[in-house]
């Protein structure tokens, strides 16, 4: 059964079908709501909240978009709710997004950094983005969304998506750099670099 | 669905090579980074509201419906249109018995029934029944037309061609103190 399908059974009242989907993106959820809320706990919390939102509203699905899609999607705005319930300013991260300062670390080789970094290293680097491009980054990175499909799940121009995914690609070399001790100041990142 | 920078979905901002290799490295640490995921305790909190919002529906229907079986209202309605036909039959003018003479008791007679009969004074004694009053009267085919007065005076019509007979009829009765014209 595709999830179409079980969405459709789901919006008939068949608890058996949001199991199924909660096996198929349950997962994918957690993952996402983690990077945004960068705690497993609240992570939880959120992809519960959004599987319960799910069957409330499966007789809303317009199929306009994928199953996984609008999961994602609900999962966002639970995840949103629970960072402004922590005082988190997402509208805030988004001017800082838009008017950052960052000084491009230049020309790290890519394969270099490849090599060297940490899973420690980028999950560390991942949470220190600001909400909005971590989140833009993720959808791009590991639910291989287009820049369409985040902009519509985030609801905002595919240019906007296009601009995060770059200032957060940016910021991410930069922190993975001087994690590895090769800022561009020192000597040891100028003979890298 | 995970695809890789080097397999795009859609439209996807332009990389050199070396930087899709690293962006590839990234998200194969993404997901080493990322913590187990309990499966089944997830779905029990899901399941768990999805159970009370249940139990909140049946408690509403059950105070909305005041506990009564599903045919409570069926039996109510059928026992409010009985009570309604009942009333109509006992009540309100029945149409369907309009042809129907209703002749009071007392109504006094047309002009010509009364001028072919003859009016009587009669007595009956104090303890004489009602019954016996009508026993006495219907052999004759007397009709009642006034009384009894205070003295105890009834007036009664009969027939003017028996009138002589029934006059004699009443004499013999022993519940008849007296008869006059």
């Amino acid at each position: 059964m595709d999830d179409h399908a079980i969405v459709a059974a789901c919006a008939k009242g068949d608890s058996h079908a949001l199991r199924s989907l909660h096996e198929r993106h349950a997962r994918a959820a957690y993952t996402f709501a983690l990077r945004l809320l960068g705690n497993p706990a609240d992570a939880d919390d959120a992809v519960a909240e959004a599987f319960y939102e799910v069957w409330r509203s499966a007789s809303k699905f317009a199929n306009r978009s994928s199953v996984r899609t609008w999961i994602l999607g609900i999962v966002r705005h639970k995840a949103l709710d629970l960072l402004r319930a922590r005082g988190a300013r997402a509208e805030e991260a988004i001017e800082d997004a838009l008017t950052d300062t960052l000084v491009d670390p230049g020309p790290t080789p890519f394969e270099w950094l490849a090599e060297h970094q940490t899973w420690e290293m980028v999950d560390r680097c991942m949470q220190a983005l600001p909400v909005p491009q971590r989140e833009s980054l993720h959808l791009f990175l590991l639910e291989g969304l287009s820049l369409q499909q985040i902009a519509q799940l985030q609801g905002v121009p595919d240019n906007t998506v296009a601009t995060r995914i770059h200032h957060a690609k940016r910021k991410l070399k930069l922190c993975l750099t001087e994690a590895l001790g090769l800022k561009k100041a020192s000597p040891k990142a100028d003979s890298v670099l | 669905m995970t695809n890789t920078p080097s397999q795009p979905t859609g439209e996807r901002p332009s990389a050199s090579p070396g930087e899709i290799q690293w962006l590839d490295r990234i998200r194969q640490q993404l997901e080493v980074a990322a913590p187990p995921f309990d499966h089944e305790r997830n779905w029990q909190r899901v399941a768990a509201r999805i159970d009370a919002e249940r139990e909140w529906d049946r408690a509403q229907n059950r105070r909305s419906q005041g506990r009564r079986p599903w045919w409570w209202a069926l039996m109510a309605y059928g026992m409010g249109a009985a009570t309604a036909a009942i009333l109509m039959t006992v009540v309100a003018p029945e149409p369907w018995r309009a042809d129907t003479a209703v002749v009071p008791l007392g109504a006094e007679e047309s002009t010509a029934k009364a001028a072919a009969r003859v009016r009587l004074q009669v007595v009956f004694s104090d303890q004489a029944t009602l019954a016996q009053v009508r026993a006495a009267l219907s052999p004759i085919d007397a009709e009642i037309v006034a009384g009894p007065g205070r003295l105890g005076v009834w007036t009664i019509a009969v027939p003017a061609s028996s009138a002589d007979e029934a006059e004699k009829v009443l004499r013999a009765l022993p519940i008849v103190e007296s008869v006059s014209r």
